[in-house]
């Protein structure tokens, strides 16, 4: 059992100055005792003789009284709610909360706490990192420093010496964190005061903090991977572009059978299976999963409960893997399929650590029952991909979001000083599916799925809001409430082939013969090819002396990068004639930073084509995905939000977020209140 | 003013005593609350956990084999303090490692991983970052952590400083790194206030029985050996292998009480140290591997899996506050064992990485369920590719240069020990699973002459290379400095000619399927029609030839691996696709690596 009592200093005690006091007490006392004596003394024992009884009674009351009122003091500051004297602050952080929609939903009435916190606090669009990307933003406000300093520059980054693209939100060869500075948990006050941080993005592997740390975005999924979804399924025909692992189901009358692919590291054969069986209910409305010796009921449209499984590896199957997942049965006329969500670590057991400390991961399931461990635990892929209804994918977010919030109000009463952190990316990920739901350009707009979903985006604002309600209320005044985003949101309507336009406007050679190329540059001849494009917002300069095959001159870097930059915010979309990039940034960093930095207007995004290196025939096209918001864009037309309850506590930027907490901490541990 | 109000005047200062206190404390918030978030220790599966953390001294006794110390029946004195731990504690009578040489035992423990496993089976290969030692869980949990070893295996450059506040390598061999020093400097670190009342983890690594047996004259004598160190050593190693003995049983008592010698200094100078160990302490003492005198026609260490090589000491003395009766365990235990017994012990959780069990049941009335305890030893120097476990009194090893299953009879491995097919089976399938997950390539040297071949990896640095039948005085293995060019040269002799020997090697590569290049010579001349590649042994359009996945793979059990008689190279590529291929970490060659691997006449 964990209770409120678990955060109780264990060492206990009170700080010097308090005993000091208390021996003031006690000896001024015995002075007071004395003088009475000398000035009374005879009549004063003629009276304890007289009285001895009473004199007695009145001592032990007076003892009794005193222990009471002793302890219900000592116990104050574990009590919850009341008891904390320290300066403290709440961080609400919900990924992408966007300030125009919260100012229309404020407007609208929908958010009565977050009008509350405005109106007694303050409020203000929060200016964001460029480019306006979480791992780049959230490195951001853990460091206080621009991408340069901290050196996370897009999602994707790449290796000079291949070209090939990797993520950048962990890193996975070293496990070493991927930012470079001093973070806010190092800061002064905060690292005095103490520092608690609900699946805080950008922290894998998690480093000692004074408090504790479970990790988010970052965590990669039992293959090594950010999610790679498992769909059996008794169908034959192919999924076209599917991005998770499409697996057989065999049928033998009601019984099914399947096996769940295991961990796997890029370049090993992929030959680790765990059977299961799948019996289905003579009337197909219910079913049975059996996978290692435990039977785990199914409803057909449902997601089921956890599901744990066990990996046995290594030369005589010592090695032990477990991991977690949740699984959706599917059942129809004709083909029977069970899709199994990204496998996942599970928290009390997990091969890597997952917090700090480590075994924080698994005391917090006893605290709150099971939970998503993976950074990005949203299966959006599979929504794209559509084999994950819209319905099943919003249950997923409610069920990730309860588990976060499970985890403040677990968290939130033992909370005494310092800061707690508290991480939402359900608004990041709905805001990206479900924007076609509230945009009426975009394609999807009419779609009936889309229809019966469209209050998705502030029916999740409202979550947040009522999540805002019940923690400010768990603070009870004492310390400061701060509620930041670390970008807000667009619409993606068009897509823009970065590489293609690179193409034809002389910047990017492919091969002879060639006028396309695949993923990771396959067919790019880097003889001839001053510039590329990897990641969502980067664009690199094929330097010499830096890029394996460069042709730039150092020299030259400058002026080429300004005329690449020119080409760039000249350049007009033939479909529609519009210029979708406002704005081109010079990026400093180092041999792993872009040199631009690409900012698109509302609408456009870079295509995922471009992400991950490949050149498409066309130079941009409509995006008809679900996924259908973003804010990979330029920084300025998508800032986050910022509230605080206390008006002193305040920050123009996500940058500047740290260094105002801690100087609000500061500033009351000295006791030095405005 | 009667008594009454005496008293209620008194009562009244108390009262405004505490009400100053009270307002007082009310306006001075709490100037250092850095421990109010500590969370409590976890709570769950550790009934018996202790409510402070010990603090613990973890020792290795390199090279002891058990039964040459007294608490494990040896006649001779060797241990009167070793003995008195054990005495207070719980001895294994049965405990294995799982490599009979000291980078992967210890690496092994450290990490509770098969070699295999944790990738450090050999001298190539460091411990990969993903992977986490005993040392890095302790310090997580709040442990100071410290280490003073000995730097002939134990070296940061493998892995081994990996969660240690204090890292310390002493030269093996020298006044620096004797019993003696290393107590001091233990003794030093103990007293030295710098560990903020955060319980300690201290681990010691004695290397004084270890060859040369070292030890000064005064324990010579009291152990009656006429050998210093340069005899015990030139003696061992002009005997090393079957092929050589030593026949008299004077030489050869004498050879082992100067291995004597060395415990019983090292094990007076462990008693310096266990007398300043408050008894609230956890000592784990443990060898990493024994040591050969002629059992088996071998001496030293690392090249068998026989019991002198494996059989281990591991003693663990609880804190006395857990109040353990002193026991001795006969239920077969391992190395892989220590780490999670030590976590169980100072009350944090076990890691799932852990591949051995927490051994404290066996001494609390419960009981450790029967296992195959591994081993295995891939010997560079010897020329020998071993794995072998051990069930139910019974030995089997398998031994990949020679492609041979041999079963064995505990406790003195009688050869010719039989078994039921069944149960023969449930120790040679793991042996079979074992060897298919690896991946190697073999290069085979058959007929009279001189045959060379040039080995280049231009993708992957070399993970591990085993020569076997090397001929020191004839034969020659070089690789260049930078791990990616091996040069191998032999004499095999035709076969069934008298000095004929098989002449093998084994290579692999970081990335195993990377590809390499084979360049071959015999007697100075290549011939095409000389090269036998694969099963279907094909040979190259020209040479030197670049060899990759395409080559069709063998199976990594051999089973016979010399039925050619055509003289020539014979090249397989052995690789079984239903099994995972392992990455090897391999880490730049460090100036000290070179040295060690120099000195065992790698490279020029
Ligand atoms: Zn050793």
């Amino acid at each position: 059992m964990v209770t409120t009592l678990m955060y109780v200093d264990p060492t206990g005690g009170l700080p010097p100055p308090v005993w000091g006091m208390m021996l003031a007490a006690l000896l001024g006392g015995l002075a007071a005792l004395g003088t009475a004596i000398r000035l009374w003394g005879a009549r004063l024992f003629a009276a304890l003789r007289t009285h001895a009884v009473r004199f007695v009674v009145v001592l032990l009351v007076t003892l009794v009284a005193g222990s009471i009122m002793g302890f219900l003091w000592f116990r104050r500051p574990t009590s919850t709610n009341t008891g904390a004297t320290s300066p403290r602050v709440l961080v609400l952080a919900f990924d992408g909360l966007d300030p125009q929609l919260v100012e229309r939903y404020l407007a609208d009435g929908r958010l009565p706490n977050f009008a509350r916190l405005k109106s007694h606090g303050l409020y203000h669009p929060l200016a964001t990192s460029e480019p306006p990307q979480s791992p780049v933003a959230w490195s951001t406000f853990i460091t206080g420093e621009p991408p340069a300093s901290h050196g996370v520059f897009d999602f994707v980054k790449r290796d000079p010496k291949t070209y090939l693209p990797d993520l950048s939100i962990a890193d996975r060869r070293n496990m070493t964190l991927p930012w470079t500075g001093t973070p806010i948990w190092e800061r002064p006050a905060v690292a005095r005061l103490g520092f608690v941080a609900h699946r805080l993005p950008m922290v894998f592997p998690p480093p000692k903090v004074n408090g504790r740390v479970l990790a988010g975005m970052g965590v990669w999924d039992m293959r090594g991977t950010e999610g790679t979804y498992i769909y059996f399924t008794t169908a034959s025909e192919k999924i076209p572009g599917a991005r998770g692992m499409v697996m057989p189901l065999t049928a033998d009358g009601r019984m099914l059978r399947g096996g769940l692919p295991g961990p796997y590291r890029a370049g090993e054969a992929d030959t680790l299976r765990e059977p299961f069986e799948l019996e289905l209910s003579p009337d197909r409305a219910a079913a049975t999963l059996r996978l290692q010796d435990v039977s785990y009921p199914l409803t057909p449209g449902r997601w089921s409960d956890w599901v744990s499984v066990e990996f046995r590896m290594g030369a005589l199957a010592l090695q032990k893997a477990k991991g977690i997942t949740r699984v959706l049965l599917t059942v129809d006329d004709k083909n029977i399929s069970l899709y199994v969500s990204p496998l996942q670590f599970d928290p009390r057991a997990s091969m890597y650590p997952l917090s700090h400390p480590r075994s924080w991961s698994a005391d917090l399931v006893d605290a709150i029952g099971l939970y998503a461990t993976r950074g990005m635990p949203f299966d959006t892929q599979a929504v794209n991909d559509g084999v994950l209804s819209d319905d099943a994918f919003l249950t997923q977010v409610e069920a990730i979001t309860d588990e976060s919030e499970r985890m403040l109000m677990h968290d939130l009463p033992g909370f005494s000083s310092g800061v707690l952190f508290s991480y939402f990316l359900g608004s990041d990920v709905v805001q990206h599916m479900f924007w076609r739901g509230i945009d009426p350009e975009s394609p999807l707009y009419g779609d009936a799925e889309t229809r019966r979903h469209a209050d998705a985006i502030p029916r999740y604002y409202e979550r947040c809001d009522a999540i805002l309600g019940r923690a400010v209320a768990a603070m009870n005044n004492r310390g400061a409430v701060v509620v930041i985003s670390d970008h807000g949101f667009a619409p993606f309507r068009r897509s823009a082939h970065l590489n293609a336009i690179l193409r034809d406007t002389g910047w990017l050679a492919l091969k002879e013969g060639k006028s396309t190329s695949g993923e990771l540059m396959a067919d790019v001849d880097w003889s001839k090819t001053r510039a590329y494009a990897v990641g969502l917002n980067a664009v690199y300069l094929n330097l010499a002396g830096r890029e394996q095959h460069g042709i730039v001159k150092a020299s030259d870097a400058a002026s080429q990068a300004d005329a690449l930059a020119d080409a760039l915010e000249q350049w007009t979309d033939p479909e529609t004639n519009a210029r979708p990039i406002v704005r081109v940034h010079r990026q400093a960093g180092g041999a792993l930073a872009p040199d631009l930095i690409v900012g698109y207007v509302r609408g456009y995004r870079a295509s995922w084509e471009t992400a991950l290196g490949a050149v498409p025939e066309k130079t941009s096209e409509s995006n008809t995905k679900k996924w259908s918001g973003d804010h990979c864009i330029e920084a300025t037309e998508v800032p986050g939000v910022f509230f605080s309850s206390d008006k002193s506590l305040d920050a123009a930027s996500l940058a500047n977020v740290g260094a105002a907490i801690d100087h609000y901490l500061a500033k009351r541990m000295t006791g030095d209140r405005p | 003013m009667n008594g009454r109000s005496v008293v209620v005047g008194i009562v009244a200062l108390g009262v405004l005593g505490l009400a100053i206190l009270v307002w007082w404390m009310r306006t001075h918030p709490e100037p250092l609350p850095i421990a109010s978030l500590t969370p409590a220790p976890s709570m769950t599966g550790l009934a018996t956990q202790p409510a402070k953390k010990p603090n613990i001294v973890l020792i290795s006794i390199d090279a002891v084999r058990p039964d040459h110390l007294s608490c494990y029946g040896y006649a001779k004195p060797t241990s009167p303090n070793i003995d008195r731990v054990a005495a207070a504690g719980v001895l294994f009578q049965q405990c294995r490692s799982q490599a009979p040489w000291t980078l992967p035992s210890h690496m092994s423990l450290f990490t509770s991983m098969l070699p295999t496993d944790n990738g450090v089976d050999n001298l190539n290969k460091v411990l990969a970052p993903e992977l986490t030692t005993l040392a890095q869980v302790l310090r997580d949990e709040g442990y100071e952590t410290a280490a003073i070893v000995n730097n002939g295996q134990m070296r940061a450059h493998w892995g081994f400083d990996r969660g240690f506040n204090s890292w310390r390598e002493f030269e093996a061999d020298t006044p620096p790194g004797a019993c003696d020093q290393l107590t001091d400097r233990a003794m030093e670190w103990l007293k030295a206030p710098s560990k903020n009342g955060e319980p300690y983890f201290l681990f010691l690594h004695y290397y004084d029985a270890h060859d040369p047996y070292k030890s000064p004259p005064a324990w010579r004598e009291k152990f009656h050996t006429t050998l210093d160190e340069r005899g015990a050593r030139d003696l061992a190693f002009a005997n090393r292998t079957p092929e050589h003995n030593i026949t008299d049983p004077a030489a050869l008592e004498n050879l082992k009480s100067a291995y004597d010698a060395g415990i019983a200094w090292m094990d007076h100078e462990l008693g310096r140290l266990f007398e300043t160990l408050p008894p609230d302490t956890l000592i784990v003492i443990f060898s990493d591997h024994g040591e050969c005198f002629e059992e088996h026609g071998w001496t030293l260490h690392g090249a068998t899996l026989d019991e002198p090589d494996i059989r281990t000491a591991l003693i663990v003395r609880p804190p006395a506050s857990s109040n353990v009766k002193p026991a001795r365990i006969e239920t077969p235990v391992m190395l892989m064992d220590a780490a999670p017994t030590v976590l169980a012990l100072a009350g944090v959780r076990s890691h799932p990485q852990f591949q051995g069990v927490d051994l404290s049941p066996a001494w609390r009335g419960g009981k450790i369920a029967p296992r195959l305890i591994p081993s295995e030893t891939k010997a560079v120097l010897e020329g020998r590719y071993l794995l072998g476990v051990t069930a139910g009194g019974v030995k089997a090893v398998y031994s990949l240069f020679d492609g041979r299953f041999e079963l064995r009879k505990l406790p003195d491995e009688d050869r010719d020990a039989s078994a039921s097919d069944h149960a023969a089976e449930a120790l040679f399938a793991p042996l079979r699973q074992w060897v298919r997950g690896e991946r190697f390539w073999t290069f085979r040297a058959v007929g009279k002459g001189d045959h060379e071949m040039v080995l280049h990896s231009p993708d992957s640095p070399l993970a591990m290379f085993i020569p076997a039948g090397l001929d020191e005085e004839r034969d020659n293995l070089e690789v260049s400095p930078d791990g990616r060019t091996i040069t191998w040269h032999v004499y095999p002799g035709a076969p069934g000619t008298p000095g004929a020997k098989r002449k093998m090697l084994l290579v692999q590569t970081a990335n195993p399927d990377a590809a390499i290049e084979v360049d071959y010579k015999h007697d100075g001349e290549r011939g095409l029609g000389e090269v036998h590649m694969g099963d279907a042994a094909a040979h190259p359009g020209a040479l030197p030839v670049k060899l990759d996945t395409t080559l069709a793979p063998s199976d990594p059990l051999i089973l016979a691996p010399f039925d050619e008689s055509r003289p020539g190279l014979y090249i397989k590529r052995h690789a079984d696709p239903r099994h995972a291929a392992r990455a090897s970490r391999v880490a730049p060659m460090d100036d000290e690596t070179l040295r060690q691997l120099r000195s065992l006449g790698y490279i020029q």
